[in-house]
């Protein structure tokens, strides 16, 4: 009996500690050849401690959520033909996975299916149709086939963001696949890597009778989310580019002639996968403090013109762990309505700290730390307080200015007592006269 | 008949005390037909200001900053109150309280104004007294106690400044009518004490300290100066001055505002006067000729140019708008429609007069007659009170409490006058009698006013009468249908037109009376069903309601005292849903109020008070928000399809119908059928994306929508190329698929 509670106790223990981690990753794929072809990419992951499962898109037993718990935290689609899940998985369910704070790494092709498709647009991101593909007639790889779908992405269309994309990589991209486009109004999508000026997004196959999907720099070929909940989606155009062979293929640009040795494709996988699946730009905040100069714990309501010292710990993850996180341009503000203050913290002792004077206007407001970089999850910390006007017995009770209105008074009181003393003695000495 | 001052004091007693309880049990309709509870909007304040000056002490009280209204701005609710009606409640709880009577603060509150109608009643009496006479003064303490001018303001559980100021006001008058007329010190200090409690205790202060110095500047006009008004003025104004200046919500005002200027002048031209005639003493009259024109010529223009100049300094502020919307009834609609959006600052119709006052407003008149036929100082006083009280109280409805004190002081006087010329006693003794004897079967309480108002013909034969005793009885019955009728007017208006708490709504339908709780249903869901630090939005009217009731906090009350704050939510309800929703996360709102009652056929919903919202949006928002655009072309204001379609898809419009096109409630009617505008409405089956219905009471009248964070994700609505939607496996995402393509 003992023994079997341990065992459930020690069993439990363990998935706390396992589900903690947030490395459950499952791993869709269109047929299991997938595993072979894109084995370096796999690999990558494994090493960075992800628990890898592999599903085919269609199979049966598909499900997310078991009694009503998230089993994966992230999600790997490299089954972009797929025409419909298998199980309980639909875009509905992909979607409620990204809104209760699941990640997405989305693969697409030429051959995308209509699933794929609607996920995307459900995270603001538009594939362009089945068949079509990305076409650059001047930036095209030596190797391609005649349909110049091969294209070679230069590094300078890459999204600057270190925290996404890694260290600035040394090599083009090679990326066969289908195109996509984001409303530039979204604030939330970013287009990490978008095609040259010269290309365009078509059916390689057939004649070119209507406008493009996308044309141009407004191209992506990879987009990223992330969701107000911090959830992160990454789509990537073109399923190859994970590949094995476009990750050790030699990138030569057939116009120019510009050869690199090894494509830039594996590094920014393995940064790409880093973000997405948050091992790197998350912050969270931990315990907010504020209280008056001098003292420890907050006050009921500050009075107006206070000096108020506020602190805030923030952490930022990296290599597996929290370590206070080390940003110089985190500013606080105190808003009521607009901001009164706004100023930068500093460090101290791990604690990003500022003391400052409160505005000589009451009201209600907001200590609020709101911190959006690209790249890092959004950080938002708000906490009311009243400010209070002064109390009655709080101001000021002599004031020099005032000095002649008190002398006034008082030399007032001093004549009137005089006054009525010199007149009820005249009084007499007038009725001693008559007397 | 051994002792006629004893009886003539004892009865005088009987019917004061008989005054004072009609009064009380007239005001007790609303306790016994609902319950023990606080009216409206502005007591709910004031009770909860009470409240927390009894739990926290006066000091905690003066220095409360509310941070739970006026979101996010606050409010110092010590420094903007009038604290007098707090006070008077919390001391009466206190001294009950050290008697060892426990009692809830609500019940003082609830009965303090009917409580105070009595003391109305005595302060009253002895104004007419002074005025006129002992017997007058009966009538006005009776009249005074059940007029409906006065118990619209004064009912049990219409806990507001009112109910107490007007017995401060009356209290006042006699005072200084008193120091008026015996010109010692003493009468002047307790008037300015009186005027103290007034300030403290209601903004119609003003109306005192304009009046006392008008009745001063009158007497001098009319060549009536004497030591005793110097004296009287003179004491009441320095002490009333120095004293107002004490309440922190007054503060500096007296000395700087425009409105108490005429006190001031009046007090300088009073002194220069005395000055004069002191000197006119020692000089011919010549050289006092010359000093006269002169010192007046200088005097005149030092203090035009000092006026000027301060005003123009910006040390005495400029009239206030609610001041200049006493002299042009048209200037709030153009220039402040949050104060003529207000009902009670409405101008008067003449309905109203007869309503609230019955037979009193025709004997008004001939009351004022005999003042002014037998004119003394303190007549004038009366007659002045008349004439601007009946001035103010035709531009505002609300001014009419002003009024009917001294219409009760003035019909009280026609009254008593014609019953001294027709009930004399020039007759043998046994007619009079049997007169008597049938009156007395008629009606039993008018009979004690025509006992005493025989008393005093007796005590006063007059010699000039004629009539003969028939004619007498006559006029004498008739007067006495009329006075009949009036108390029977009262009661029936008390009873039908000013006992409805307002928070609690009743329909007399068939099976009786059908009570609708939904204000306080409502109320207490927000109490209880919210975050502690929820904020809601309502329009203004329901601010202290919710404080009160909901301990929520509120954007905006009926403390209008920031009019763009209240502008800013006027906007957000009269804007689209997205323009409403940035608005409302501005200012970090979690739910929005409203009122609606198409449902039951409640008039005063917010969709009738819409236009309002509109135009004091439109005030200072003219880019956005245009009156025009919520009207049909015809210039017609109505929500069926016809309606214009800003309206038609505004926040408050959404908001009240939202649902209500799926809600049949007759047969008879379609589905949407609105019974307050009779319409059948011209927006159905629409989704709110921003919001979410939370919670909507029995009877409809009270909706509470949350409003919801921003989306997760930024889907396309629209894509370029059509996607096939998949199939989808669950059956309830289906239906709302379905809902949504609709």
């Amino acid at each position: 009996m003992d023994a079997t509670r341990l065992a459930g106790f020690i069993a439990l223990m363990f998935l706390g500690v396992y589900a903690q981690s947030g490395k459950r990753t499952l791993i869709l794929v269109d047929n299991w050849s997938i595993r072979e072809t894109h084995s370096t990419f796999f690999r990558s992951l494994r090493d960075q401690g992800f628990d890898l499962t592999f599903k085919t898109a269609d199979d049966g037993n598909l499900a997310l959520v078991k009694f009503g718990e998230f089993l994966y935290e992230n999600l790997v689609i490299f089954s972009p033909s797929v025409e419909d899940f298998g199980g309980n998985v639909d875009v509905a369910a992909i979607t409620n996975f990204i809104d209760g704070g699941g990640n997405v790494l989305v693969a697409g092709s030429s051959s995308l299916g209509d699933p794929i498709r609607e996920l995307a647009t459900e995270c603001g991101v538009e594939f362009d149709e089945e068949n079509t593909a990305v076409i650059d007639h001047l930036h095209y790889d030596f190797n391609d086939e005649g349909k110049h779908t091969l294209i070679v992405s230069e590094t300078e269309n890459l999204l600057d963001a270190p925290m996404i994309v890694g260290q600035k990589p040394s090599a083009p991209f090679l990326f066969r696949g289908v195109g996509m486009v984001a409303d530039p109004d979204n604030p939330l999508v970013m287009g990490v890597l978008h095609a040259s000026s010269t290309s365009y997004s078509y059916n390689p196959d057939e004649k070119i009778s209507e406008f493009p999907h996308a044309v141009g720099k407004n191209t992506l070929l990879i987009s990223a989310l992330q969701a107000r909940n911090n959830a992160r989606v990454v789509f990537v155009g073109s399923i190859d580019f994970f590949s094995d062979q476009f990750m050790q293929a030699s990138v030569q640009n057939a116009l120019n002639g510009k050869k690199y040795e090894k494509s830039g494709n594996q590094d920014l996988a393995y940064s790409l996968s880093q973000w997405v699946f948050k091992q790197k730009g998350v912050l969270r905040v931990g315990e907010v403090k504020h209280h008056l100069k001098g003292e420890k714990t907050p006050p009921a309501a500050y009075t107006v013109l206070d000096q108020v010292e506020y602190s805030i710990q923030i952490d930022e993850y990296s290599n597996g762990e929290w370590k206070p996180f080390q940003g110089k341009d985190v500013q606080l503000e105190f808003v009521r309505i607009d901001p009164f203050v706004r100023t930068t913290l500093k460090q101290k002792n791990g604690l990003l700290h500022v003391s400052f004077k409160l505005p000589d206007v009451y009201g209600v407001y907001q200590f609020r730390v709101d911190y959006n970089r690209i790249g890092y999850t959004r950080l938002f910390s708000t906490t009311q307080v009243s400010v209070h006007p002064l109390k009655h017995t709080q101001y000021e009770r002599f004031i020099p200015s005032a000095y002649p209105y008190y002398i006034s008074c008082f030399s007032m009181m001093f004549g009137v007592v005089i006054f009525s003393i010199v007149f009820l003695h005249y009084k007499e000495d007038t009725k001693d006269k008559k007397e | 008949m051994g002792n006629p001052g004893g009886w003539k004091s004892l009865l005088t007693f009987f019917i004061l005390a008989l005054a004072w309880l009609a009064g009380f049990s007239s005001r007790l309709f609303a306790v016994i037909r609902f319950e023990s509870i606080i009216h409206e909007f502005d007591p709910w304040f004031n009770y909860r200001a009470t409240h927390h000056m009894v739990t926290h002490g006066f000091y905690n009280f003066l220095n409360w900053f509310d941070d739970r209204a006026w979101y996010p701005l606050g409010r110092i609710v010590g420094g903007t109150v009038y604290p007098g009606l707090m006070v008077t409640s919390g001391t009466i709880h206190a001294i009950l309280n050290t008697l060892n009577i426990p009692i809830h603060i609500r019940d003082i509150c609830v009965f303090l104004a009917p409580v105070f109608s009595g003391l109305t009643s005595l302060a009253v009496y002895f104004f007419t007294k002074e005025i006129w006479s002992a017997g007058a003064g009966l009538f006005a303490a009776c009249f005074i106690a059940i007029v409906p001018g006065y118990i619209s303001r004064s009912v049990a559980g219409s806990y507001d400044n009112e109910g107490i100021a007007i017995f401060a006001l009356m209290f006042t008058y006699f005072l200084w009518i008193k120091a008026v007329k015996t010109g010692q010190i003493f009468w002047g200090i307790c008037t300015a004490l009186s005027y103290f409690y007034m300030v403290s205790a209601w903004g119609g202060y003003v109306f005192i300290i304009n009046l006392i110095p008008l009745h001063v500047f009158v007497l001098l006009l009319m060549g009536r100066y004497s030591k005793r008004i110097f004296t009287a003025y003179t004491s009441f104004f320095i002490v009333g001055l120095i004293l107002s200046m004490q309440i922190p919500f007054v503060g500096f005002q007296p000395i700087r505002t425009s409105e108490h200027m005429a006190a001031a002048g009046v007090f300088a031209l009073l002194n220069a006067y005395s000055a004069l005639k002191y000197v006119q003493s020692f000089v011919t009259k010549a050289e006092f000729r010359y000093i006269f024109i002169m010192s007046v010529g200088i005097a005149a223009s030092v203090v035009f140019l000092t006026v000027v100049g301060l005003t123009w300094a910006g040390y005495i502020a400029p009239w206030s708008g609610r001041f200049y919307s006493l002299w042009d009834t048209g200037y709030a609609k153009i220039h402040i429609p949050i104060i003529a959006s207000v009902s009670e600052h409405q101008p008067t119709t003449w309905v109203s007069f007869f309503f609230d006052l019955h037979i009193l407003i025709c004997a008004f008149p001939v009351g004022v007659w005999y003042c002014i036929k037998y004119v003394n100082d303190e007549r004038v006083f009366v007659v002045l009170y008349a004439i601007f009280a009946s001035y103010f109280a035709g531009v505002m409805v609300r001014l009419m409490l002003t009024l009917t004190p001294i219409v009760c002081v003035l019909a009280a006087i026609a009254f008593s006058k014609t019953m001294e010329i027709y009930l004399k006693d020039d007759s043998p003794k046994t007619n009079h009698r049997t007169s008597e004897k049938d009156q007395e079967n008629k009606n039993e309480r008018l009979y004690d006013k025509v006992g005493k108002a025989k008393k005093i013909s007796d005590n006063k034969p007059k010699d000039d009468d004629t009539l003969g005793i028939n004619i007498k009885s006559v006029i004498v019955i008739a007067m006495l249908m009329m006075l009949m009728l009036f108390a029977v007017h009262c009661t029936w208006v008390t009873s039908s037109a000013y006992s409805s708490p307002s928070i609690v709504l009743a329909t007399y339908g068939h099976g009786g009376r059908n009570i609708l709780d939904d204000f306080r249903e409502a109320y207490f869901w927000l109490r209880h069903n919210t975050h502690d630090k929820a904020r809601i939005m309502s329009w203004w009217d329901y601010g202290y309601q919710i404080a009160g009731m909901g301990n929520k906090t509120t954007l905006v009350d009926n403390n209008t005292w920031n009019n763009s704050h209240i502008a800013l939510v006027g906007k957000a309800m009269s804007s689209n849903e997205s323009a409403a929703y940035a608005i409302m996360r501005e200012l970090d709102v979690n739910y929005v109020l409203v009122i609606f009652g198409g449902v039951i056929g409640y008039s005063g919903d917010d969709i009738n008070k819409f236009l309002w919202m509109v135009r004091i949006a439109e005030g200072e928002h003219p880019k956005d928000i245009r009156e025009s655009d919520y009207f049909t072309p015809q210039g017609e204001f109505r929500v069926d399809a016809a309606g214009s379609q800003t309206l038609l898809n505004c926040l408050m419009y959404k908001l009240s119908y939202y649902r209500f096109g799926q809600l049949q409630l007759d047969a008879r009617t379609p589905p949407g059928f609105d019974r307050t505008r009779g319409v059948e409405i011209g927006n159905k089956n629409y989704e709110l994306t921003h919001l979410e219905e939370a919670y909507t009471s029995e009877h409809w009248l009270v909706r509470i929508f949350r409003v919801k964070d921003l989306t997760n994700r930024q889907e396309i609505l629209k894509p370029k190329k059509p996607i096939k939607k998949s199939y989808k496996k669950k059956p309830k995402k289906v239906s709302c698929e379905y809902r949504k393509c609709h």
